[in-house]
């Protein structure tokens, strides 16, 4: 009996260490030789479809698109077959496959230009210059750009999307006489009204953080004009400047006059949850992207006639109008398990047909011009055009260096906490970015 | 009875050796590689650069690493004799057989313990959602104003220590109540027949006797307050305010937003040692009171 148990130990033992090895050497195999040609003594076999793995972030309605758009392509390729893996923890789970060496994935959407870039530098990403010379004069330059390093393009655009304006509630304005603001006073003013009705004038999604660099955006942009948005996010301005500080006030303003509920409140609310709300009349108006859209319209409500959009109201007449803009990009990593299936499907992601699919679901910008007009929805072409009609900048808190992104959320949701201390948020940021501008 | 080390037997090494052989690569191997990454400036995809003590220099000048340490020292001064306080309350509650709904308490108690820090995390947001939560409405119906209380940065620390606390009350209470009914009852009425008073009877019989208990909830309750992480990251919506971070939050930061590996690693190594010299310490006493017994 002992000796059979000693002999299990041993047996054990071995087997572990004999996995440890095997685990090793067939690591380095899949790394070295992800393909390798049938030898002639093997029987011909049917040839299975490659699997191309593809991690990305969307879900709920947009991912119900994607998926759609993805069975188009698997119908009409019985050689390769998407599979798209949703991922929660995108960034994290992206960045620890390529930093192992050996991702699982052959595509990753990201929406994270200047981290794209920064992968290509480090020899990541695979060089897909020559999915955007296919494409050449077709994609928007304004997101193409952003993933060029040296002339090589590390990620293709494949969405765009935009934070074009103010959504509003039509009915809720109509019915207490209201006009859509154009001005900061008239968005004052309006809330004085939406609030003695007792209606919350504005939601911030500020649970969520991200949704109030947006906010802070726009007001920028109304308040120094492109040039000032750009130089803040390449830190060739202080975040204590006294235009961006003025940007600070006026939030801190509008917080304290109530235009967004009360702060101790707001600071809880999630931003899907304000879309509901929104279309129910329980909140007026929703400074967000071009993807609620598709949300309420899901809901049940028709643009134009339930909600409509009305881009920020001016501050400084004299800066000219801008948006904040950006998209999803494909990459390729170097290790990609199926490198040869990833490019050709990463090529269709790119093209107008797949993007064409997208954006008959509505909420969907396509980076390929080529897409036509008659494929949008009203609402959606009424983004294109309000992007056409401004100058595009790309979203501030996406650009910073690494880890600065939280820094920049957290000091916005201090100022939704406590709009009396906007002048020191302002002052803790600026110190902040000292040390992540020169690390 | 033999001496000492007479079980270091070959036997005993060759059975010994698979359990040695896991715990080599999936704990020591991790620690002792984090350790030397910690020498390191890496982001995880160009080479390492050996840069010395640099990351230890650089972590104790570094603001958020002081509010981390803030955080840990908060909840663990707070969380830890509450846990133990509540705990050892709670069990001489349930272990007195006359209390009316004995049962039904302890599997209140004991529920925290059962679910997940995730789920607990989820149920705390949702009885503290500040439109649709339970608290709010009662507090409005009190005649208060709604507050989002995880969000809020002055009250949201608070909120890590109470999940904390009810995810943790049923582990202390039933280590406690383990420790209890091990107690020889003559013990008990030896004592009353001295005439000692209830709190003597706590103070100078009850608490010596469930030292060994006491032992095992600090030291457990000290390592999860120490290492908290997936409660903070669930409370706040997967996106942790900094105002709010904590060590294990921290080494998540760098290394995943900051991609500054080698800093996580030191970070780390500083938050191994520190749950290193704490678990010795007491693990030492425990042993020591053990030799007693």
């Amino acid at each position: 009996m002992k000796r059979g148990v000693k002999k299990v130990a041993l047996l054990l033992s071995l087997f572990l260490l004999g996995a440890i090895v095997a685990g090793c050497i067939s690591q380095k195999e899949t790394t070295t030789s992800p393909t390798t040609a049938p030898t002639t003594t093997e029987k011909p076999t049917e040839a299975k479809p490659v699997e191309v793995i593809v991690y990305g972030q969307w879900g709920g309605s947009e991912g119900e698109a994607f998926m759609k758009a993805i069975e188009e392509f698997n119908k009409a390729h019985k050689d390769i077959q998407i599979k798209y893996v949703q991922q929660s923890k995108l960034r994290d789970a992206v960045l620890s496959e390529l930093a192992a060496g050996s991702p699982n994935f052959d595509i990753a959407i990201l929406p994270w230009p200047a981290l794209i870039k920064e992968l290509g530098q480090k020899g990541q990403l695979e060089d897909l210059t020559p999915i955007a010379n296919k494409y050449s004069g077709q994609i928007m330059k304004d997101l193409l750009e952003p993933v060029n390093s040296n002339g090589v393009y590390y990620g293709i655009p494949i969405k765009a999307w935009a934070k074009p304006g103010i959504w509003y509630n039509v009915h809720v304005f109509k019915d207490n006489n209201l006009e859509p603001p154009k001005t900061l006073d008239d968005l004052k003013q309006v809330c004085d009204v939406l609030k003695s009705k007792g209606i919350q004038p504005m939601a911030s999604g500020a649970a969520d953080k991200w949704p109030l660099s947006d906010i802070f955006e726009a007001v920028l942009l109304r308040v120094g004009g492109p040039e000032l948005h750009q130089k803040l996010m390449r830190h060739e301005v202080k975040w204590t400047d006294p235009q961006v500080i003025e940007a600070f006030k006026i939030i801190s303003d509008l917080l304290k006059q109530g235009c967004y509920g009360d702060p101790k409140v707001a600071i809880g609310e999630k931003w899907e949850a304000q879309v509901a709300r929104l279309g129910k009349g329980e909140v007026a108006m929703y400074f967000m992207g071009n993807w609620i859209n598709l949300m309420l319209q899901s809901e049940g409500y028709n643009p134009g006639v339930d909600y409509d959009l009305i881009p920020f109201p001016t501050i400084n007449p004299n800066v000219k109008p801008a948006i904040v803009a950006g998209g999803d990009w494909v990459i390729v990593p170097k290790n990609a398990p199926h490198k040869e299936a990833a490019l050709k499907v990463a090529e269709w992601f790119a093209g107008p047909e797949y993007q064409e699919i997208m954006v008959r679901q509505k909420g969907y910008l396509a980076p390929n011009l080529a897409v036509p007009k008659e494929a949008y929805d009203p609402a959606d072409y009424r983004v294109v055009e309000i992007m056409k009609n401004s100058v595009v900048v790309p979203d501030l808190d996406d650009n910073v260096p690494s880890g600065f992104q939280p820094v920049i959320w957290d000091a916005l949701f201090r100022l939704w906490a406590n709009p009396d201390d906007y002048q020191k948020i302002a002052e803790d940021l600026e110190k902040q970015a000292k040390d992540y501008y020169s690390s | 009875m033999g001496g000492r080390k007479d079980y270091l037997t070959k036997d005993f090494f060759i059975l010994m050796t698979p359990a040695f052989i896991l715990l080599f690569i999936f704990i020591v191997y991790p620690i002792l590689n984090t350790f030397y990454l910690s020498f390191f400036k890496w982001d995880g995809f160009t080479p390492p650069q050996f840069v010395g003590l640099q990351n230890y220099e650089k972590m104790f000048g570094y603001e958020l690493f002081r509010t981390s340490i803030k955080n840990n020292v908060f909840l663990f001064i707070t969380f830890l004799p509450l846990v133990t306080l509540l705990g050892l309350a709670f069990s001489i509650l349930l272990h007195n057989k006359e209390v009316v709904g004995r049962n039904v308490l302890r599997g209140i108690v004991m529920l925290g313990m059962v679910m997940p820090l995730t789920v607990v995390g989820i149920v705390w947001m949702l009885l503290l959602d500040p439109r649709s939560g339970i608290v709010n409405k009662i507090i409005e119906l009190l005649g208060g104003s709604p507050r989002a209380w995880i969000q809020d940065p002055s009250t949201a620390i608070y909120f890590v220590l109470l999940g904390s606390l009810w995810a943790w009350l049923g582990f202390s209470t039933t280590v406690f109540l383990a420790g209890l009914e091990g107690i020889d009852k003559e013990i008990l009425e030896a004592a009353i027949i001295d005439g000692a008073n209830p709190w003597q009877k706590f103070r100078y019989v009850l608490l010596p006797l469930l030292k060994p208990a006491l032992i095992v909830v600090v030291t457990m309750s000290s390592i999860y307050i120490l290492k908290v992480f997936d409660l903070i990251f669930v409370l706040s919506a997967e996106s942790p305010p900094l105002y709010l971070s904590v060590l294990a939050y921290l080494v998540y930061y760098e290394a995943f937003f900051r991609y500054r590996w080698g800093f996580a690693a030191a970070v780390a190594t500083f938050l191994t040692i520190a749950v290193f010299v704490f678990s010795i310490g007491m693990l030492k006493r425990m042993i020591q009171e053990r030799r007693v017994e």
